[in-house]
């Protein structure tokens, strides 16, 4: 539904040349939700707007619904944008009208008649909760429900693609996870494609099936959301995975922590990631059995992504000199395995 | 005390008509500014330098003067520079510029982030106006005339000293050539009554339309 080709972005600032975006290659299927998680200043903000040109790309395609919009003269190029809606973290309203004439404004914008109008806009205050409210002003409103209104209105025209920039950054978590269940509700029955950017990882875990992790302009890893949070890769996408299992030591542990054994009694720190419905219990207590090791949990977390259960683990060691044969024992058993370091612990 | 209502008349008959031709000219002019400014919808540099250049020319010319220089053109389009129609000349195409720049200004404080949402929806340049920044701006847009409006009030008592009508007319024909305290008090009166009554419409009207908390 979106191609993006060897796209680049870059900007001249105080004479300078700064890469905003550097050969990015995306492809968003048909009816999934796509996630894109950077850190500020990552080119997530700018990636999303190359989809729809509110930035134009110094090269590249961009190919949404088999049309490629850099090709477009202006007129289609407006037709194309009115297939595509678009919801942004600070809502972006009409302070100075109200619900209704918000949502309107899309179907305005086409030679609609206000009866249609009126339908119209009926349907969306169902679909989004948000009956009763048509003559509410935005300042009237919660957070949430400005959302709400701009999701309705993002959706006038029926659009196939729905982008959403950072959505859900500006609101509550309670909040968060109801706007991400309505967009997940909108991706499901109506089978809109969303493309999204966010620098949380939780909402990644909630509702996308596949995501690109993005760092200096650069697309660093992508894949299914399940196997990015079991077997990340590189260190920036550990970092966004590991915010979400919530799997930060205490800092006494971490400041203890050495890459290299010191002395007799430091203890090898081990990471475990698992995933599927093995279960980690059996093969802790088969690790004790089989490699005659103490084994002291950490930490453990476990999460359910689409359905399917993932989790991860830190453990230490009572025996170093086990470790190796630990590791090939978990390794075998389809745990991912990391030697975090050594420790003297107590 | 007929002269005085006439007078009061004439004065809210020039400061209402080319108040209303100036904010037009002038909403026009801050439209065009703002949009043709850079990475705006229509940016173009050469509109957008001239029209500035333009409108800077107009506003660095005190009235006075500006009234004086423009008597040819007068002529030009009302036949005469005396009375109260050849006023309105000079006092719209002085107040026009100034609205101009309120109202780019007022312009620019709608939401960037609104103006990227409706262009992303597929809007035409003039539906952005319309739609977005004519009713997001209004409440700006009026404080801006009410402001425009009081400063034509004072404009248009300059004119009366050049031969056109007026409260300002009154004030120094019968204030101070004929040292008449009472018509002096009076006129001054009506003035102060008039900048309070506009001002107090324009804060309600801006109030009333901002719908924000």
């Amino acid at each position: 539904m979106i191609k993006l080709q060897n796209i680049n972005k870059n900007y001249a600032q105080k004479g300078r040349k700064i890469t905003a975006l550097q050969d990015i290659n995306l492809y968003v299927n048909s009816g999934e939700i796509f996630g894109i998680i950077g850190g500020s200043g990552a080119g997530k903000s700018t990636l999303l707007r190359c989809v729809n040109l509110l930035e134009e790309p110094d090269s590249g395609e961009v190919i949404v619904d088999g049309k490629s919009l850099l090709d477009l003269s202006t007129v289609s190029l407006r037709d194309a944008r009115r297939k595509m809606g678009m919801i942004f973290q600070h809502f972006n309203l009409i302070a100075t009208k109200n619900v209704f004439h918000n949502i309107a404004l899309p179907l305005k914008l086409t030679k609609l008649s206000s009866k249609d109008i009126q339908e119209r806009v009926q349907e969306l205050l169902e679909l989004t909760g948000l009956q009763g409210y048509a003559k509410a002003y935005p300042h009237e409103l919660s957070g949430g429900q400005k959302q709400r209104v701009a999701i309705a209105r993002a959706l006038a025209h029926e659009p196939k693609v729905l982008l959403s920039d950072e959505a859900s950054s500006a609101l509550d978590p309670q909040t968060t996870r109801a706007i991400l269940s309505l967009l997940q509700d909108i991706n499901q029955q109506l089978g809109v494609t969303i493309l999204l950017i966010t620098h949380e990882m939780d909402v990644i875990k909630q509702i996308c099936q596949r995501v690109a992790i993005l760092d200096q302009g650069q697309i660093i890893e992508q894949g299914e959301v399940l196997d990015i949070f079991t077997q990340p890769k590189h260190a920036v996408t550990k970092s966004f995975v590991a915010t979400c299992m919530k799997e930060s030591l205490p800092s006494d542990i971490l400041d203890k922590l050495h890459t290299t054994q010191q002395n007799s009694n430091d203890h090898p720190l081990l990471h475990l990631a698992f995933r599927g419905n093995s279960a980690v219990e059996p093969v802790i207590s088969g690790l004790v059995k089989h490699c005659d090791v103490m084994v002291n949990i950490l930490q453990a977390h476990l999460e359910t992504i689409h359905g399917e259960s993932c989790g991860a683990m830190t453990l230490s060691l009572e025996n170093a000199d086990k470790c190796d044969a630990a590791v090939d024992y978990l390794r075998k058993n389809g745990l991912q395995v990391e030697v975090l370091g050594y420790v003297a612990l107590g | 005390m007929s002269p005085l209502v006439n007078a009061t008349w004439e004065t809210i008959y020039m400061v209402a008509i080319s108040g209303f031709v100036a904010a037009l000219l002038g909403g026009a002019l801050g439209i065009i500014l703002f949009l043709t400014a850079p990475k705006r919808a229509l940016s173009n540099a050469a509109i957008h330098q001239s029209l500035g250049l333009i409108v800077n020319i107009a506003r660095s010319i005190p009235y006075i003067i500006f009234m004086i220089a423009l008597i040819p053109i007068t002529r030009l389009i009302v036949g005469t520079s005396i009375g109260t129609l050849a006023a309105m000349v000079p006092l719209t195409l002085a107040a026009a510029p100034f609205y101009a720049r309120i109202a780019e200004s007022a312009f620019n404080e709608v939401s960037p982030g609104l103006i990227e949402a409706v262009t992303a929806m597929g809007a035409k340049a003039s539906q952005l106006i319309w739609y977005v920044l004519l009713p997001e701006a209004m409440p700006s847009l009026i404080r801006g005339l009410t402001i425009t409006l009081i400063a034509l009030v004072g404009y248009s008592a300059m004119a009366g000293i050049v031969g056109g009508g007026g409260l300002g007319a009154l004030a120094y024909h019968y204030g101070y050539q004929r040292f008449d305290a009472q018509i002096m008090l009076s006129t001054t009166a009506i003035l102060v009554v008039m900048v309070q009554v506009l001002q107090w419409v324009g804060d309600y009207l801006a109030k009333k339309l901002s719908r924000r908390s």
